[in-house]
């Protein structure tokens, strides 16, 4: 009992924080709402998740549709990741040609 | 006023070497080059070894890149910097592995300042095929003609380090990728910028040392994933 009011918490307050904090895309602002909000109704009543499930035509219940959205996690962070280590790249190759253009050595 | 193209001599011309450990082959290349052009400028891209140190000694612009960027990030460094010399007329890029040819600069210097092309494009297609490996002869033919599907500019050879292009050109082309996709996007660049164009032949030493650092299969694959990148370009 105390753990599944702890979850509840952990959730709301998850669910709070998406409404509240200012993202800079609107993607992630929805993703985290959205996930929140799922995990609330989970660890409140399951049956609520198995009627989502059914509305969304997934035949399997809750349990396919947690690994449905948990295969879109994965694919969407490994997007989100390579998309930031390549914007990071991109930094530090300005950040190092910039320098080496200040400190040209001219052996003439 | 501007000047005309025959004002230009080869002091104009600046010769461009992006390098990343070659230490060994190094001295005898610029020397080499030395014996011509006045202006060389080499780009150290991150080498560990002592090219560097052995470049301080020599009578060359020396640019350094404090980490390995990629030989595109090194070219763009270069043509950043030859942007802001007033002098300058035109850049013959050069590879520092020593695969390429002075006498072949040479012929692209004088071409660049002779002709009303923008950019010459390098070939080893038209006389010298003989001599490029088999293999490399099949992955190049086949990255050429996927390149000049996907692009507007039609060659016989997409992927040869060396080239001359006029710093009037430079300015238009919009290339940031640091890799070996640097060939392919300066390519979709030429098409966009619609800039005039052409190849000269030229002669490629594949040498037991050139070969060791990447005329291998290993450099197949780099030119496969550039045509994959060249799709994303696209």
């Amino acid at each position: 009992m105390i753990l599944k009011a702890m979850f509840i918490l952990i959730f709301l307050l998850m669910l709070i924080y998406s409404v509240v904090r200012p993202f800079s895309s609107i993607s992630s602002k929805l993703f985290l709402m959205f996930g929140s909000s799922l995990g609330l109704l989970s660890v409140t009543d399951l049956s609520y998740i198995n009627n989502i499930a059914e509305l969304m035509g997934i035949q399997g219940g809750a349990k396919d549709l947690y690994l449905y959205i948990s295969f879109l996690t994965i694919f969407l962070f490994i997007i989100y990741a390579t998309e930031r280590v390549r914007n990071l790249e991109k930094k530090i190759i300005k950040l190092t040609r910039q320098i080496s253009l200040n400190s040209v050595n001219k052996n003439k | 006023m501007s000047k005309k193209n025959n004002d230009y001599t080869l002091d104009n011309v600046y010769i461009v070497i992006p390098l990343y450990n070659e230490e060994s082959i190094l001295y005898e290349v610029i020397t080499d080059l030395q014996k011509t052009f006045s202006n060389i400028i080499v780009v150290d891209d991150g080498s560990t070894d002592n090219s560097n140190e052995l470049l301080k000694d020599m009578d060359v612009t020396l640019i350094t890149h404090s980490i390995n960027l990629g030989q595109g990030a090194a070219i763009k460094t270069a043509f950043e910097y030859v942007c802001t010399i007033d002098q300058a007329f035109a850049v013959v890029t050069f590879d520092a592995d020593g695969q390429h040819s002075t006498k072949d600069a040479i012929n692209f210097a004088n071409e660049i300042i002779g002709c009303e092309e923008d950019i010459i494009f390098g070939t080893r297609f038209i006389e010298n095929e003989e001599y490029v490996p088999r293999l490399k002869r099949v992955v190049l033919k086949f990255a050429t003609r996927v390149t000049n599907f996907l692009t507007n500019v039609k060659l016989t050879d997409t992927h040869n380090g060396l080239k001359a292009i006029k710093i009037k050109a430079i300015k238009k082309l919009n290339v940031d990728i640091s890799g070996y996709a640097f060939e392919s996007q300066l390519i979709v660049e030429v098409g966009r910028a619609k800039l005039l164009y052409k190849e000269i032949s030229t002669h490629i030493s594949y040498t037991e040392y050139s070969m060791k650092k990447g005329q291998g299969i290993r450099n197949s694959l780099i030119i496969a994933e550039d045509i994959i990148n060249l799709m994303r370009l696209k």
